[in-house]
């Protein structure tokens, strides 16, 4: 065996070993990005354009791998125990209910924050021909008598679109122990069961009624955002619907396992801030209808905070 | 292994008596009345009646044998096939992380066939040959996240 | 309105063409291969067509997922291991008729099954896609729950000699399907603390392990085979189309049946090809006999209405933007990236695009038959080489599927494990049909029967409220005591055994 040859199985055999120390020459292979979703969907489209647009910044492939196992747990599992040496990230969104709900035991601690690229946030969508007009007016039913209508979670409960929705009715003085809270299997399912007369209210994303709004079949009445969306003027917020300053949907940003080195994590941060602002990923995003959102990861960290101790009041209120 | 009704009826009754039993461990809503208990326990006991069901309807039809003998204990190279293909499926989680899937398919591929009564060189090539070709395949072409072990480092160059 | 004209003009492009046979290509493969399925053909292809054009990307997958529905049949009948859920209904039928050397009849017979369902669903879908959409957004959850359980009542059809072992299947698989998150609280339910188990056992490993993976344990147990199997001999498509003619009620029925069941948001191609094979084998006089003319029946319905199922699941999706299935949520996520946002708005602005999209599906089931036949010639050939090595190449394959249904090294343990039971369960004639048929409806039914009480709070008459509801209920309860009737008795020439199992009373 010559002296070249040698060499460069040392090398390889090199390169296999600092891959896992931390990188300062990130990325030095191909990184793999844990989608928490099914392929084709609203984060599985979320990531892969946003990888397309970070692979042309790195000289690496970014792998998009689907893991949905156990609406998320799995994916998350998988990269919150990676080693945090940034080549495995994956999908942060909601995660506080996990733990209160037994499935698993994530904790804002146990990740490193990167940066958020996407907040959706949940309405109230109701029957084109149903008696309600406002969400005021629903809020008021339901004080008088929580139980009388059945609200669809427009998928999990527990979940993005009705823990804000809890949130606006426990501020709003209803005893939320009694809701009649109906999970569903995705939105669409959920406005399946609103046309056909099967459910009263749909919690879900507004581009997610689009087809069915435009059939004429169901109606929109308010957006848990602090303005209004561009893309529905005509839709209210619920501040201004109702007064309570409730905010909430679902929220999609990228992350690695706890323990990553502020320098590297920075660095990450620099491409996915490159990748957000190019124009292949914002009319992406647009042309989707989902809500292009940026948090660097100081304003995330805060915000996984706040979103755990929310989805801690509502639960408990909820008696899981 | 083929065993007589009478055996598998009770055992299967047994399986459905414990995930009733089991059922009852698990926290009813304080809302309604049917919880996360409610269908396993209905399951439960659906699987023991038809395992009460098997369990009588073998006894009536009586003669034959309580237990015969498993067709891979009858000779060693059955039970060489039998056992290659299990311990294969299991080996698979245990080494494709570290050896990457193209030496883990070469190598399973190798033994499996060597077991089922191929020469060793020609199970060596073919081996080789199919795992480069499903590796090519779904990890290079179709980005299926196969490991790719001490390929690591450079397989940058191998995902097109 | 769209012209004749303009849908042809759009699909006379050498891209789309290109993009279709290739799709066409691919889709075959990967359905013909046991271990991997449609749905996983349609999510590989997914990074791939995002950034392509949009009636590209959309013909991509409806290709790929017609081509792999009707390619899961070929190892169902040449290797005993069905490519999908729905072709597991008709597997014994098909291999048997294998086994007795007809080999190109049972694979002819259902690809031009599979294909013409394919153009019933189409022309359904073309004519009255708008209509038929709200017939079923009027399906709530009691509707879903007597089909379901009417679903469950085809599980008698399949269980062989012993209704009570039948039976058993059907529970085992019922009841693995508790396993996971309850569907309405999502508590997890005898996970033992594994997060692998939070969605349960997944249906594709549980699938490849019962049929697939005992199939080879039950081959290496035998003497191992160093020659090859003949290959398919023959015409395939001029007798298949003589076949067709004498079947062309079932195969009518079946492809109506699986369009409509399609239609069903959540009603998948399993359920449409289960729920057929049942029909053929109680309505029809021919489906009913242990014949090769019976099977040959019962298969050509139910692939009909396996392929037919694909093109019903379109109609909530492009009228509604509703998926069907797990597939067309997929076309459907795509179609709104691209930007043709499903919904009446599409029929009425660009209706061209929609009518070419429907025109598609034309092509995709006409350009079947040619790709499909060259398919199971390939498929013939392949077979020649020694059992010896094939084997272990399924194997890999089995493995290779199992994990990439979820990217989880754990979903390759558990094709091991129902590997084992499946064997077990075969070697004591249990049959495993039921088993999975279980596991695809256990879900189903306990979620709309949950999510029907907690709207009804607790008041259980509201599963005959309905109209519709109440009309499947009294059915579904019919359709019950009429098998578990038919089952009990005494067995005659004519009624209806599975047939018997090859591997059975080995010692």
């Amino acid at each position: 065996m010559n002296k070249l040859t040698s060499a460069s199985i040392i090398a390889l055999a090199l390169g296999a070993g600092t891959a896992t120390a931390q990188d300062v020459n990130w990325p030095s292979q191909p990184v793999q990005m844990i989608v928490i979703a099914g392929a084709g969907g609203g984060s599985d489209f979320t990531f892969r354009l946003l990888s397309r647009e970070m692979e042309e910044l790195i000289d690496q492939p970014i792998s998009v791998v689907n893991q949905a196992q156990g609406g998320g747990v799995v994916g998350m599992t998988t990269y919150v125990n990676a080693e945090p040496d940034g080549y495995t990230l994956g999908q942060l969104s909601p995660f506080a209910q996990y733990k209160l709900l037994g499935q698993a035991d994530f904790t804002s601690d146990s990740y490193s924050p990167i940066a958020m690229v996407n907040m959706d946030p949940a309405a109230v969508t109701v029957a084109a021909d149903s008696e309600f007009d406002s969400l005021q007016s629903i809020v008021d039913t339901l004080k008088e008598d929580p139980a009388s209508l059945a609200i669809s979670c427009g998928g999990t409960c527990n979940a993005s679109w009705d823990i804000p929705f809890v949130s606006l009715l426990l501020d709003a003085g209803v005893n939320v122990g009694e809701l009649n809270l109906i999970p569903a299997k995705g939105s669409a399912a959920g406005l399946q069961e609103l046309a056909s007369g099967g459910m009263d209210i749909v919690l879900s994303s507004l581009p997610e009624t689009d087809s069915l709004r435009d059939a004429g079949m169901v109606k929109n009445l308010a957006v848990f955002s602090e303005e209004r969306l561009g893309r529905y003027p005509d839709v209210p917020t619920v501040e201004e619907a109702t007064g309570e300053a409730v905010t909430g949907g679902t929220w999609r940003a990228v992350s690695g396992p706890a323990g990553m080195d502020p320098a590297l994590i920075d660095r990450i941060e620099a491409t996915v801030k490159q990748a957000y602002d190019s124009e292949g990923f914002q009319t992406g995003m647009e042309e989707r209808g989902f809500g292009a959102v940026w948090m660097d990861s100081d304003a995330l960290s805060d915000f996984i905070r706040q979103h755990e101790e929310q989805t801690q009041r509502v639960l408990n209120e909820l008696g899981s | 292994m083929r065993l007589h009704d009478v055996i598998t009826g009770p055992a299967i009754a047994l399986c459905g008596a414990g995930l009733w039993a089991w059922s009852f461990t698990l926290p009813v809503p304080n809302n309604a009345d049917f919880g996360p208990g409610t269908f396993p326990r209905l399951m439960g006991g659906g699987l023991a009646l038809a395992g009460v069901g098997v369990a009588v309807s073998g006894w009536l039809r009586g003669r034959g044998p309580l237990i015969q003998r498993p067709d891979w204990l009858r000779s060693g190279p059955q039970f060489a096939r039998f056992a290659a293909i299990l311990g294969a499926i299991a080996l698979y989680p245990l080494i494709s992380g570290a050896l990457g899937f193209l030496l883990t398919a070469w190598l399973l591929l190798f033994v499996l066939m060597v077991v089922n009564g191929i020469r060793p060189l020609p199970a060596l090539g073919a081996g080789l040959a199919i795992s480069a070709f499903v590796n090519i395949a779904f990890a290079s072409i179709l980005h299926v996240p196969l490991p790719w072990g001490p390929l690591t480092p450079i397989s940058g160059y191998l995902i097109w | 309105m769209v012209t004749l004209n303009a849908v042809l003009s759009q699909l006379a492009d050498g891209y789309l063409i290109l993009v279709i046979i290739a799709s066409a290509a691919y889709g075959l493969l990967i359905g013909a291969i046991p271990g991997l399925t449609a749905l996983l053909a349609s999510a590989l292809l997914v990074p791939f067509i995002i950034f392509m054009d949009p009636l590209p990307a959309v013909a991509a997958i409806i290709t790929a997922s017609a081509m792999a529905i009707f390619a899961g049949d070929i190892p169902g009948a040449l290797l005993r291991m069905p490519g999908t859920p729905a072709s597991a209904a008709y597997t014994d039928d098909a291999h048997g008729l294998v086994r007795k050397g007809e080999v190109a009849k049972a694979l002819g017979a259902g690809l031009i099954a599979s294909s013409l369902g394919g153009l019933l669903s189409a022309l359904v879908l073309t004519m009255a896609a708008p209509s038929l959409a709200r017939v079923a957004l009027a399906f709530s959850s009691v509707e879903y729950f007597w089909l379901g359980v009417l679903g469950l009542s085809c599980a008698t059809f399949v269980a062989g000699s012993s209704l009570w072992k039948g039976l058993a299947s059907l529970f085992l698989g019922l009841s693995l399907a508790t396993v996971g998150m309850d569907p309405i609280t999502g508590i997890p339910r005898f996970t033992l603390g594994s997060i692998n188990l939070l969605s349960g056992f997944g249906l594709i490993p549980v699938l490849i392990g019962l049929f697939a993976v005992s199939e080879l344990l039950r081959n290496a147990t035998a003497p191992m085979n160093m020659n090859g199997a003949p290959p398919p001999a023959g015409p395939i498509f001029l007798p298949s189309l003589r076949t067709l003619w004498r079947h062309k009620v079932g195969v009518a029925r079946g492809g109506l049946f699986g369009t409509m069941v399609g239609a069903l948001p959540g009603a998948g191609s399993d359920i449409a090809a289960w729920i057929s094979y049942a029909v053929a084998r109680r309505a029809s006089s021919r489906g009913r006999r242990q014949t090769d003319e019976g099977a040959t029946e019962r298969i050509m319905s139910a692939s009909a209405a396996n392929n037919a199922s694909l093109g019903g699941a379109y109609i909530p999706a492009t009228v509604f933007g509703i998926p069907g299935d797990a597939i067309t949520a997929i076309v459907i996520s795509v179609m709104f990236i691209k930007g043709i946002n499903p919904g009446p708005t599409l029929f009425l602005n660009s209706p061209d695009v929609i009518y070419t999209i429907f025109a598609i599906f034309f092509v995709a089931n006409l350009v079947m038959i040619p790709l499909g036949i060259l398919c199971m010639r390939g498929f013939g050939l392949i077979l020649r080489l020694p059992q010896a090595a094939i084997s272990p190449v399924v194997l890999i394959f089995c493995i290779l599927g199992a994990f990439s249904v979820e990217n989880t090294l754990f979903a390759v343990g558990m094709i091991g494990i129902f590997g084992f039971l499946g064997y077990v369960m075969e070697q004591n004639e249990y049959p495993l049909a039921p088993a999975i048929l279980g596991l695809i409806l256990g879900p189903m039914i306990e979620e709309t029967f949950m999510t029907t009480m907690l709207k009804s709070q607790g008041d259980l008459s509201i599963f005959f409220d309905r109209t519709i509801g109440s009309i499947l209920g009294v059915v579904t309860v019919l359709a019950w005591l009429l098998a578990i009737a038919l089952q009990l008795r005494p067995q005659r020439g004519e009624v209806a055994q599975a047939p018997a199992n090859p591997h059975s009373g080995t010692v």
